[in-house]
């Protein structure tokens, strides 16, 4: 508070420079200028969704999991959250790896690991839940990041054969770029993941 | 138009449930007259079907219902009639009364568009109720210009009508100002009864049911903050034994310091735990008061759905030849709407049966020493607390058990050694599997087939449970149900390291048995309790999970019950009962074997709901005993954790999230030290920080992996690296699992451990 007060503000020298900087905003551009920038910023938009929708493309959210790179198209995609404390539900087949509570609701968790022969071992801290949903049903599966929405042309996907895990429906196919595209219409409409079991049956 | 169509949408399912009232009010009374009551009641019961016969006329042309409007205006002619006491009660005027109700109902079931009704089967309908209201013998002394055909309307009642039947005239001439408008018959009902959807009472319901999880969240926050005012008093005290020491004066000024601090932290922890304690109480208080408030919303009863049981009854019999009359009691008992809905279906198989079944032919019946009419008694009762017993009964023939066995060995149900050695109660059970159901075989029999499977998993999917006896006598179907579903009582139980909920209602008692009260008995476990043998097994391994077995000389064990039979189970532990709030798995996980859902508890978290006969059916299958000696018995021990962590607040954070959760740790301050202490001392896994001096945490894991006693020691390393190349780095040295410290949460990394050391 002291040293304020020893020196005062050089109002002078503020005002200038504030005419400077306005100068500086409004003098740089005319009104056409302006618009013809943004003119080219919205052509440049539309360009790249033009050519993604031709080639055949889709949205894709990208994961890894166990070191490896996955995606599944965003359309059945309903959110990406973090994961909370994943409760085991006994007398489920391995690939259920339990239930969790999101925001009131139980939802069943899956373990894509254990469709692909992913290590089991090891390095997933499993930190973040998608939920995947379709009309019919819903469950979450588990990543260790989420990398973010990426546009995947399918046209260009290929079916590996040394990628056959157990469920090789599922894939939709590798990318260029090495991501595993995963069928998820495909992995939401399999009844076999759907436990109906009692003990009578046992 | 989008909204002309969508009005009448809405008026038509409006008349379809005000319709069907009248409908089952009218069957209702039918089956009254056809007791033949006293006179008076008989004219009560009259007044009644007549206005609702009225009620529904005017109704039906409010829709355009023409089939309807036409037989009720017939009926209501017939009732006029039957006022004045001329019509014939003939068994041939029920026939067409009971066949027009059923008309009506099917014509209103079908809507205005639909013609649920053929028209030659309408008119002669129509024609067959003309000719018995005009068939009548009159009474002499009578008004000839009172011809039935001249009553259509009773908006013009007669001098006649008035003359012979009083009370009539007023409340025809009531019933003409708005026959349709239940809303103001509701207005002159002194009870102030209301009508609201049911949907919207479900949505309140659910709505109050979501504030329970907060009710038990706040006891515990309470609890927690007494637990911080111990802490808080603890601190004071010991620094007030501090300032009694003597000390040099700078540390003197400072612990007085810190006493007045501690002072005003238990002045405020006090008042602050004061406070929560009251607000959980309140809190506690009023959602338990809302919840039963609501939930008494949801109470009807039990009346409400034998209404249309008199004449299915009658239905059946007559079509299968016998005689049989239909006798509830009960029926003002209340019980859940949606307990009462899912029960209807059942109640109608075991009723169904005992007419197809249960009940002889009326000459067969004679030839027994029996009345020709059969007797079924469906009867409802408050057992106790929140339970009714709804039984049907029927006094045919019984079951034959050894027929029931029989088909069972042939459907290969039980092998035929099994059957030789069941008693009668338990292969009287057997008729409840869907094996035996299917087969034509016993349907034909002994009856009591079909659809047994499907009364008994609707019955426990409500938690309830279902149970037959039979003797020469006749049959007895008992079904124990909750009143209501609303508020779900559980036991929070720890086995196999979880947390399970097991519904009360499937407990008949917990206690700690001792280890001496174990026994063998035939091959299976036994343990006994004030003199009798049970059945025992421990709970862990028929949920397939890993049994641990107390060193100490007590066990923990519920006795659970369903269907009558008996089990003890043995647990970790009980950790005490809860009012829990019950969801489904979701769509994936349909039906589980041996969970019936899950609840959230106030932590947010789920835990899953055990089905007790569901249980029951397994411990019976995993034989029992067996697998107590399968699982060698190890001293309950608490797991080791070591930490090697160089930051000391990050280890001591550790240590004391690791103690919490209830393990042994010691710590290490670098790779080195975490080294030396695991090569003399025992842990069942490790967890490292990766940057530490002298020894990284990715140098320590490849020595735990390179070393041979070490090698299949869990590690978990705990880090800030989070690139792609560390982790990969981590998994080249061998880690079971790799956290990062910026997305730390601890409840993740207690499971992570519990996984790993499982």
């Amino acid at each position: 508070m002291a040293e304020h007060k020893k020196a005062p503000l050089d109002w002078e020298k503020v005002k200038e420079r504030l005419r400077e900087a306005d100068g500086a905003l409004f003098r740089q551009q005319s009104a056409s200028g302006i618009k013809s920038i943004l003119k080219k910023r919205a052509a440049s938009f539309a360009a790249s969704q033009k050519d993604e929708l031709e080639s055949g493309g889709i949205q894709a959210v990208v994961f890894t999991l166990a070191a490896e790179r996955f995606a599944f198209e965003s359309a059945y995609l309903k959110e990406v959250c973090p994961a909370s404390e994943i409760v085991p539900v006994p007398c489920t087949p391995p690939f259920v790896l339990g239930i969790m509570s999101l925001r009131g609701e139980v939802i069943s968790i899956i373990d894509l690991r254990k469709f692909f022969e992913l290590p089991d071992r090891g390095i997933s801290d499993m930190n973040r839940l998608l939920v995947l949903s379709s009309a019919s049903m819903s469950f979450g599966v588990l990543a260790d990041t989420v990398e973010g929405v990426k546009a995947i042309k399918t046209g260009e996907l290929k079916k590996l054969p040394t990628l056959s895990g157990v469920r090789e429906d599922y894939l939709a196919g590798v990318s260029p770029c090495g991501i595993t595209v995963l069928d998820a219409g495909k992995l939401l409409a399999d009844r076999s993941i759907i436990i109906y079991d009692t003990a009578e049956q046992a | 138009m989008e909204r002309e169509k969508e009005f009448r949408k809405r008026l038509l399912a409006t008349f379809k449930a005000e319709a069907m009232e009248h409908v089952v009010t009218m069957g209702a009374c039918l089956t009254e007259l056809e007791r033949m009551p006293p006179i008076e009641v008989q004219m009560e019961v009259v007044e009644t079907i007549f206005r609702e016969a009225h009620s529904l006329k005017g109704a039906a042309r409010a829709v355009n219902l023409a089939e309807v409007e036409s037989v009720c205006q017939a009926l209501e002619s017939i009732f006029a009639q039957w006022k004045v006491r001329r019509v014939n009660q003939s068994r041939e005027l029920f026939d067409t009364l009971y066949l027009a109700v059923d008309t009506v109902r099917s014509a209103i079931s079908a809507g205005p568009e639909e013609h649920g009704v053929p028209a030659e089967q309408l008119s002669s309908l129509v024609a067959e109720l003309e000719r018995l209201s005009a068939g009548g013998s009159p009474v002499a002394s009578f008004d000839a210009k009172f011809d039935p055909r001249t009553i259509e309307e009773p908006r013009e009642p007669g001098p006649a009508m008035t003359a012979e039947a009083p009370p009539a005239a007023p409340t025809s001439a009531a019933v003409d100002e708005a026959p349709s408008s239940p809303v103001r018959e509701r207005l002159r009902d002194p009870s102030g009864t209301v009508r609201i959807p049911a949907e919207r009472l479900g949505s309140l319901l659910a709505e109050a049911e979501e504030m329970l999880p907060f009710k038990s969240e706040a006891s515990i926050q309470s609890e927690r903050i007494s637990e911080l005012l111990a802490m808080a008093e603890g601190l004071r005290a010991e620094l007030a034994g501090a300032g009694r020491l003597s000390a040099p004066p700078g540390l003197k000024e400072l612990l007085v310091k810190a006493q007045k601090r501690a002072h005003s932290l238990e002045a405020s922890a006090r008042a602050l735990s004061k406070s929560a304690r009251r607000h959980s109480w309140e809190l506690g208080r009023m959602i338990d008061g809302l919840l039963e408030d609501t939930k008494k919303t949801m109470l009807l009863p039990f009346s409400s759905v034998m209404e249309a049981f008199p004449m299915l009854v009658r239905d059946i019999s007559r079509k299968r030849g016998k005689e049989a009359e239909l006798v509830s009691t009960g029926e003002s008992l209340e019980i859940d709407r949606r307990i009462l809905e899912e029960i209807k279906d059942p109640l109608i198989h075991l009723v169904r049966n005992c007419v197809d079944h249960g009940i002889e032919r009326p000459s067969e019946r004679e030839a027994a020493g029996k009345p020709r009419k059969g007797r079924i008694t469906v009867s409802a009762a408050h057992a106790d607390g929140n339970t009714a017993e709804i039984k049907v009964v029927d006094d045919g023939s019984g079951i034959d058990v050894g027929r029931v066995k029989a088909a069972a060995v042939k459907n290969d149900i039980i092998s035929p050694e099994a059957a030789s050695s069941i008693g009668p109660e338990e292969a009287l059970s057997l008729i409840f599997f869907s094996g035996l159901s299917t087969s034509p075989i016993i349907t034909e029999i002994s009856g009591r087939g079909l659809g047994l499977a499907i009364v008994r998993e609707k019955v426990e999917g409500l938690g309830g449970s279902v149970t037959v006896s039979s003797s020469k006598a006749g049959t007895s179907f008992s079904m124990l149900l909750p009143l209501t579903v609303a508020t779900f009582r559980g036991i929070l139980v720890g086995a196999g390291n979880q947390s399970f909920i097991v519904p009360t209602s499937g407990v008949e008692r917990t206690l700690r048995v001792r280890k001496d009260q174990l026994g063998m008995a035939e091959n299976r476990e036994t343990v006994t309790i004030g003199g009798e043998p049970y059945s025992f097994v421990w709970l862990a391994p028929v949920l397939g999970l890993p049994a641990r077995v107390e060193a100490g000389g007590s066990i923990q064990v519920l006795v659970l019950s369903a269907g009558g039979k008996k089990i003890v189970f043995g647990v970790d532990e009980v950790f005490g009962e809860e009012d829990v709030l019950v969801k489904g798995l979701g769509p994936q996980l349909r039906k589980v074997r041996n969970i019936s859902g899950a609840a959230v508890l106030g932590t947010g978290k789920p835990v899953p709901i055990l089905n007790v006969p569901d249980l029951l059916r397994s411990a019976v299958k995993s034989g029992g005993g067996a697998v107590i000696a399968a699982q060698p018995p190890r001293a309950a021990k608490k797991r080791s954790v070591l930490v090697a962590e160089d930051s000391i607040t990050s280890r001591m954070l550790l240590k004391n999230i690791l103690e919490t959760a209830g393990y042994d740790v010691m710590t290490a301050i670098d790779g080195v030290e975490a080294w030396t202490l695991m090569k003399t001392e025992k842990f069942d896994i490790l967890v490292s920080d990766v940057e530490m001096p002298r020894m990284s945490g990715f140098e320590l894991t490849s020595r735990v992996r390179a070393d041979r006693e070490l090698s299949e020691l869990p590690v978990v390393l705990v880090t800030a690296l989070e690139t792609r190349e560390d982790r990969e780095r981590g998994i080249e040295a061998g880690a079971n699992a790799y956290m990062i410290k910026s997305s730390f949460n601890q409840n993740n990394l207690i499971e992570i451990i519990k996984r790993l050391t499982a």
